[in-house]
């Protein structure tokens, strides 16, 4: 097989920094495969993957060697460097510079001075294999999250590069746009043969479509084999095993023996099928009703707002919140949900209909008050970011609110969300999952009644969600009442108390959770997919209990 | 009326380097003349292009800021012109005095509309000459700078856009641009300022290491779009020019310009028509183009 990348004996500290962040990695990447990086958060997965590009190589101590196609990496000029290897970066928003898409497709190929007729023919030629040619003459900044990313894609693939890497590339795309995207990465490197690394949380799909997983654990590579043994090997380690996708590990938590290991819907559905699988519903403690169930806390009636004045991007929704419930607003990217909670909370005002919070108009509160009452998270939460180190982000907010013992509050969200590392780092420089859990932070300082939380989850690893979500729990149990935009199903069936779906500018009756997934066929948590037949209510693998295994 | 596509409009079809041409001679004809009437057919000519080309809608906004801006030129010019007759009206506040002079007054008219007119030149360079234009026409004399000006155009789009939701999201921060003093509401926007300026700075620095990444800086670069000379470019550019240089003669034989604030004492002077004329065929050029474009196409 033709090595296209080696890496021998690397290692690797950022600046002023003793600990190694890489620790003797020795790697071969051959031509056409598509390997998965799998890890922890923390465990190197990025800094190893931009060791693979000469112009995102991180500053620091590094030791050993790494050669691209048999040339030491800092041997390759910047134009071979261009030709040989891609990069698409984890937010879609970052990468494009032009404000058209053809003017994007075509600035890689006039950064290599390519004549205008080979221009024309590659974008031609690239634009018809992934469907974009529909889309040449938009704007940038029209585009949605999902086609922004195929963009960044295309305007790497239109190099022709060897081999191209991806950095988490759809942790911020809603679930059915990030299977198209990943689906789109396959045929690239089955049909064209160009080989993919990708680092990557959402095991589910890609497991399935890579050829190859390696695991980093403690600095260095601990597994280098088939996705699915990499999973068994994930199952070992118990942090690991949130990262695994729920039908490997339903059968790997009940030790059935299945070769291969299912990792599909199909798969599991086959595995069950052929080993006879019973199961049965897992009895669970009864719900506790809290006395102020059925006590409206938020009333929207009959709201409408639109933007431009052509179109209601909320159309006459009506919507009643009970104090203490955690409801989960599902639904696609641009169905308005973000505009919701954005009216819910009073920071924009609809054109038509009421919102009040329990007897007050919401945008008539004064912000001073609004905010001891109300928390909300945003999508981007380095927005809602104002000062310029974590620690004074948090002394900020507790000002503001005026909190009667805010050193020992700060504390306590420091060591609740796991902050104490980046305390003094700009919060504009930190990770995405960091950001995020620097903004749950602020919006639970205030101990709020109400709190309106916009993808919540969006960026976080498997682990940090359940930490998380168990952190909210515990804020409902306290008197918070939750409401949540997501994508996030598994987490939306393991945390909410009821769902509802954002459709057409209203929302779809409020049902229980698991009455809402049980009901669904397609928005739905690949456990019901697979033992709907035998127990319907069942959503996580938690839920289930082995009752016989028959053959 | 429905709207012609712009891409469909003979002035968007325009040799770059003809645009750029043409962009710079209105420039300078705005910058020759002072009179209250010769700036408003000059602002005339541009308002009427913008309806063309731009759209109401987009339009109609433009002259709702720019009436705002007028309001303030005109406010600032009065103040700054104290010692001009005839005297319209006065104000008295301890040892000062506001005197609100005719003459300043026109003077301050014409000043803002030469202003808004500039403003309005810029609106439609921004929508006829598309940033990959800019590259073209630039490209030659310094490559980088032409990229930087043709990234930064729709940067600009996004820092707005982006400017908009920060004001809204800091609400939730108890920074609320809306309450307060007038001081108060400027910190905080100044404060808004501070942060989106942290917030771009470490997303632009990603975006130019991406840039790198996909061969920015390798090696001379090309272009997709190349533009080759019509005959109508060449007529276009040659009327306009033929134009300027009549319009420049005029202002030789100082027509429709006054040297001091003192000298503004009537809006209308005869021997403007005569600037006022050239000036609104060469204003209007595009639009008497887009006639004859019309009746030349099958």
């Amino acid at each position: 097989m033709h090595k296209l990348v080696s890496v021998q004996d690397l290692s690797f500290a950022y600046p002023d920094q003793t600990a190694k962040v890489l620790d003797h990695i020795n790697l071969t990447i051959n031509l056409g495969d598509f390997l998965l990086i799998a890890g922890n958060t923390g465990s190197g997965k990025t800094t190893l993957l931009n060791h693979f590009k000469k112009e995102l190589t991180p500053l620091g101590n590094r030791q050993g060697h790494i050669t691209i196609d048999g040339t030491p990496i800092d041997d390759l000029s910047k134009l071979q460097s261009a030709q040989t290897v891609g990069y698409v970066a984890q937010d879609p928003q970052v990468q494009p510079v032009m404000s058209k898409v053809i003017d994007e497709l075509a600035f890689p190929l006039e950064n290599i001075g390519c004549p205008s007729d080979e221009i024309e023919r590659r974008i031609t030629e690239l634009s018809n294999f992934l469907g974009l040619d529909q889309s040449l003459n938009r704007e940038i900044n029209q585009l949605s999250g999902g086609q922004l990313q195929l963009v960044n894609l295309a305007s790497v693939l239109i190099l022709r590069p060897k081999l191209i890497l991806l950095d988490e590339p759809t942790s911020q795309l809603d679930p059915l746009i990030a299977q198209n995207f990943l689906n789109v990465l396959s045929r690239v490197q089955r049909e064209l043969g160009i080989t993919i690394v990708l680092t990557e949380h959402r095991l589910s799909t890609i497991s399935g479509l890579a050829n190859r997983m390696i695991l980093l654990q403690h600095q260095t590579i601990t597994f280098d084999g088939s996705p699915t043994d990499g999973i068994k090997e994930m199952f070992k380690d118990d942090r690991l095993t949130y990262f695994i996708p729920s039908i490997p590990k339903l059968f790997l938590a009940n030790q059935i023996t299945s070769n291969p290991l299912p990792i599909s819907v199909a798969q599991g559905q086959a595995a069950i099928q052929a080993a006879n699988l019973k199961f049965i519903p897992t009895a669970k403690a009864p719900v506790h009703q809290s006395n102020n169930e059925h006590q409206p806390l938020l009333t929207a009636k009959n709201i409408s707002f639109t933007f431009d004045g052509t179109r209601n991007v909320i159309d006459h929704l009506d919507l009643t919140v009970n104090r203490g419930d955690w409801l989960a607003i599902i639904g696609k990217n641009g169905s308005g949900k973000s505009t919701l909670l954005s009216l819910l909370i009073g920071l924009t005002t609809p054109q038509h209909g009421k919102i009040r919070f329990e007897q007050q108009v919401v945008w008539k509160i004064r912000t001073a008050d609004r905010i001891k009452r109300i928390s909300f998270l945003s999508q981007t939460p380095s927005l809602q970011f104002t000062a310029n180190s974590v620690r004074q982000e948090l002394e900020v907010q507790a000002n503001q609110l005026k909190l009667p013992d805010p050193a020992q509050q700060i504390k306590q969200l420091v060591a609740k969300f796991h902050l104490e590392k980046i305390l003094n780092q700009n919060p504009f420089d930190i990770s995405g999952g960091q950001q995020q859990l620097l903004g749950l932070a602020i919006a639970l300082m205030a101990k709020p009644d109400l709190l309106v939380l916009d993808e919540a989850t969006k960026g976080l690893d498997p682990y940090t969600k359940v930490m998380v979500g168990n952190t909210l729990k515990e804020a409902q149990q306290n008197g918070v009442t939750i409401i949540m935009a997501s994508h996030d199903m598994e987490f939306c069936a393991a945390f909410a108390d009821h769902c509802t779906f954002m459709f057409d500018g209203h929302l779809n009756t409020l049902l229980p959770t698991t009455a809402f997934f049980a009901n669904n066929f397609f928005f739905t948590t690949p456990i019901n997919r697979i033992v709907r037949d035998q127990v319907p209510d069942a959503l996580l693998v938690d839920d289930l209990t082995l009752e016989s295994e028959g053959r | 009326m429905k709207r012609l596509p712009l891409q469909m409009t003979f002035f968007s079809q325009v040799h770059p380097v003809a645009s750029t041409i043409y962009f710079a001679e209105l420039m300078v004809c705005l910058l020759l003349f002072n009179h209250v009437t010769v700036a408003l057919a000059e602002i005339v000519g541009l308002i009427v292009c913008g309806f063309y080309y731009l759209g109401k809608r987009s339009m109609t906004q433009q002259l709702k800021f720019a009436s705002s801006f007028l309001i303030l030129i005109l406010f600032f010019n009065t103040l700054l012109n104290q010692k001009f007759q005839p005297i319209l009206w006065q104000f008295h506040w301890g040892f000062l005095t506001y005197r609100f002079s005719y003459s300043a007054f026109l003077y301050g008219v014409a000043m803002a509309l030469v202003l808004i007119s500039m403003l309005f030149i810029f609106a439609l360079l921004n929508v006829i000459l598309t940033p990959n234009r800019l590259i073209y026409v630039f490209s030659p004399i310094a490559p980088r700078l032409a990229m930087l000006v043709s990234i930064s155009f729709s940067l600009v789009a996004n820092f707005i856009l982006k400017f908009k939701r920060l004001i809204t999201l800091q609400k939730t921060r108890n920074l609320d641009v809306s309450s307060g003093s007038l001081l108060t509401r400027t910190k905080k926007v100044l404060h808004i300022f501070e942060i989106m300026l942290q917030d771009s700075l470490s997303s632009a620095m990603e975006t130019a290491n991406l840039m790198d990444a996909r061969g920015f800086g390798a090696t001379k670069r090309t272009h997709y779009r190349s533009y080759h000379w019509q005959s109508s470019d060449l007529v276009f550019i040659s009327f306009s020019s033929l134009l300027l240089l009549m319009i420049v003669y005029i202002r030789f034989l100082n027509f429709g310009w006054s040297r001091s604030v003192a000298n503004f004492t009537n809006v209308f002077h005869p021997a403007d028509l005569l600037p006022i004329g050239f000036l609104l065929v060469l204003f209007l050029l595009p639009i008497l183009s887009e006639g004859i474009y019309r009746a030349c196409t099958n």
